[in-house]
Parts: C-alpha cells; structure tokens; sequence
C-alpha cells in the first residue's frame, strides 16, 4: 500500500484496482466453477475406482486429468469453456476404458470359440474312435462266427465221413453176411439135392448131341429152381452120372449157362455164370477133375429158339456142357 | 507530468497491453492438433451419437478456421479446442461401439457354434 503513495494521484485508483484484481480469487467463497471441478475430480475418481475398467483408457485418463487441472487453474474467462473440455475428456476416458474392456472380452470370446472348436473336434474324434472299435468287433465278431461256422462244418463233414465209413463198413459187413448166408443156403441146398440125389440110382445123363467131333450135353431149364441157381436133386444125379462117364478121359470140357430173354441182361447174364458154375461144382463133385473144367455165362446172347413163346423161352434156359 | 511519472505510465501501459498482445497470435498449434483430431475420428467411421460428435466437431474446426481468417484469434482458439475434444470423444466412442459390436456379434457366434458342435452332437 506504500507503494502507491509513489504513484501519481491520478493513477493511485488504477493501481489499486489492479491489485484488488490480482488478490481477489484468493478471498473469493467456494464458487460454481470450484463446484464444477470438484464434480469432475469425483467423476474421475469414480472411473479409477472402477475395477473392471481400471487397465483401461490410461492415455485418456491422464488427458483427462490433465484438462481438469488445466481447468481448476483457468481464468475466470476461460473456466467455463475449460471445464466443458475437462467434461469432453473424461467422456472420451470412460469411452475409451470401456472399448479396452470390450476389447478384452473379444478376445475373450475367441479363446472361447478356439475352446469349442477344441472341444468339438476332440468329441468328433472320440465318436471316430468309438465308431472304429464297434467295427473292429464286429468285424471280430463275423471272424469268430465264420470261424465257428467252419468248425462245426468240418465236425459235421468228420463225422458224415466217419458215418458213410461206418455205414459202408456196415453195408459190407452185411453183404458180406448175406453172402455167406446165400453161399450156406446154396451148399445146403446143393446138399440137400446131393443127399436126394444119392437116392436116385438110375438117373441118366444129360441128353447129348453130336456137333463136329464135340459132344454136346444139355441140362433143360428146369434142373434149376425158378430164378435160382441151385440144381435140382434130378439134376444133381443126372450130371453125376456124366461125370462118370466123363471120368476116364482127359478132353476139356467147358460149360456154357444161357437164359431166356425175360428180364434184366445183367441179371440172365449173373444168372448163367451162377448157372454154369453149379454144374461145373457138380461135375467135381461127381470126380471130374477141375482142371478139366471151366465155366462161362452167356446170358440171353446165345438163344437156340423163339423167345417168344413159352416153349421157346424153356428151350433157351439151359445148360451146355461140351467135351471137346 | 515529470519524466520518471512518464516512464512508470508507459511500463504500466506495457504491462496491461501484453495479454492482449500474446492472444493476438493465430492458434496454429491448436488448430494443426484438431484437424489430426478430426481426421483420426473420420477413421474410426463413427456412427449415430458419436457420428453427431464427429460433426460438431467439424463444425467447429471450420468455424475455427473462419475465426482465424478474421484474426479473431482467441475465438478460434476456443473452437479449435472444441474440435479436438469432440473429435477425440467421437473417436472413443466409435471405437466403443464397433467393439460392443464385435462383442455381441462373437457371443451370438459362440452361442450358435456351442449349439451345433456340442449341444446337437457335432458338425453337420
């Protein structure tokens, strides 16, 4: 105040307004703009404290509080339009911290979507592998089954094989029984007629013809039983008679059995072998020695009449015995 | 009036003409900072609220450059700041929405995957 007892009188009013206006915010009360600033501060505060938000916008928040003080300190003339900068700023903060925070949960998301697709594609792969297994067996399951089947088929195969085996021996068996038994009947028979035939003392041979220097003697059809080859006791006495006629030579003597046509040819030819091999055993029998004999069937080749007719069929089935 | 009373008028004179003489100058600085500001908001393609923004922001940055043409340097320092802030707001706001965008969009995609991979049994 001394100082301005130095100015002139004229100018002591300015000097004095001039520090009025230099000391006077110092003395002024809490104001609007102080009101304002201190509302800005709290919302600047309130964003920092903003946990979610706190590692965002951290440029913007400096500028923000930069503007604010820059405001807190502006003249009276520019706070009102400092103070809206200052309330720009810290928009532009919060906006900016959110974008951070949303740019995080992007990121979020991806990971999220890599997890998914991790997720997906292991389950899809764990479906590929189940799906694999269950083929394997069932693919194991056919193996064991066409094992199984192939198995079973040989055992059935073994034991057919072994059943046709057993059945053939069987059939052998039998055949060769009967055979036995039909060889048994036959030499019973041939006994039998033997026996009946030693009883017959005036039994002639066979009727004979001469052909070329050879004689033939013929046995009629019925010195056999019907469709058999066992002689009959007349039969037997006569060819025992021609054997001892025959005994005292040595011409070969060959007998030939015929049938008539009636039947199978296999049949008539079995039939007169069987024929002619009864009177070549009854020939031995009666002491012709084998080695002069032999015997053949011809069957229904050789008919020496119609086989038409009854008489001629009975003169076809015969016995031929030729002494050479 | 002596002398030395003439000195201390002419230093006072000085003193009180300086402000006015320092705001005289074109705010070169700050109109250079809010045509970056401006032209950074324009990349970030705002849209809706941040789109008015951006345009009161522009709005401003011409009535800046108009303020300069007419020498009114302290009004088109005023201006000139507006534009920056509202650019830099627009800005900040653009790029928050694109990212809730981006958001939304990526829960619904995840949603839909989720659903199809998991939920339904796997990729059809």
């Amino acid at each position: 105040m001394a100082a301005l007892r130095l100015l002139p009188s004229g100018l002591r009013w300015l000097g004095l307004a001039l520090m009025l206006s230099v000391t006077a915010p110092a003395y002024a009360a809490p104001s609007e703009h102080e009101q304002a600033v201190a509302g800005l501060l709290a919302e600047l505060r309130a964003l920092d404290s903003d946990t979610s938000l706190a590692d965002f916008g951290a440029l913007e928040r400096l500028t923000a509080r930069q503007a604010i003080t820059t405001a807190q300190n502006a003249k009276r003339r520019d706070r009102e339009h400092a103070v809206h900068l200052a309330g720009l700023r810290l928009q532009a903060a919060r906006a900016a911290a959110e974008a951070g925070l949303l740019d995080s949960q992007s990121d979020q998301l991806d990971r999220e979507r890599d997890q998914i697709m991790i997720e997906a594609s292991r389950r899809e792969a764990e479906q590929a592998r189940r799906e694999s297994e269950r083929l394997r067996l069932q693919s194991l399951a056919r193996e064991e089954a066409a094992q199984r089947q192939f198995e079973a088929n040989e055992a059935a195969q073994t034991l057919a094989l072994e059943q046709a085996g057993a059945e053939t021996a069987q059939a052998r068996k039998l055949a060769e029984a009967r055979a036995r038994e039909a060889e048994l009947a036959r030499k019973e028979a041939e006994l039998m007629a033997s026996v009946a035939a030693d009883d017959i003392t005036d039994a002639a041979p066979p009727p004979a013809r001469k052909v070329g220097g050879r004689t033939i003697y013929t046995l009629a059809g019925n010195a056999f039983g019907s469709g058999s080859a066992s002689l009959t006791a007349q039969a037997q006495a006569s060819l025992r008679a021609l054997a001892g006629q025959l005994r005292g030579g040595s011409a070969a003597i060959s007998i030939e059995g015929h049938t008539d046509s009636q039947g199978a040819d296999a049949a008539n030819l079995a039939l007169s072998k069987q024929r002619a091999e009864a009177v070549r055993r009854a020939l031995e029998d009666g002491g012709l020695p084998g080695a002069r004999l032999s015997a053949t069937g011809k069957g229904e080749t050789d008919p020496v009449s119609d086989n038409t007719s009854a008489d001629g069929r009975a003169r076809n089935r015969r016995v031929e015995i030729t002494v050479n | 009036m002596t002398f030395s009373s003439l000195k201390i008028h002419l230093a006072l004179l000085v003193l009180l003409a300086a402000p006015a003489v320092l705001a005289a100058s074109a705010p070169a600085a700050e109109l250079a900072a809010a045509e970056q500001a401006v032209a950074a908001a324009g990349r970030a393609e705002p849209r809706g609220e941040a789109g008015q923004l951006l345009s009161r922001a522009r709005g401003q940055l011409e009535a800046a450059r108009a303020a300069t043409a007419k020498r009114k340097h302290r009004d088109a320092l005023l201006l000139a700041e507006s534009a920056a802030a509202n650019a830099d707001l627009a800005r900040a706001r653009a790029r928050r929405d694109a990212a809730r965008a981006d958001v939304d969009s990526k829960a619904v995609r995840n949603d839909e995957l989720r659903r199809r991979l998991l939920v339904n049994g796997g990729a059809g």
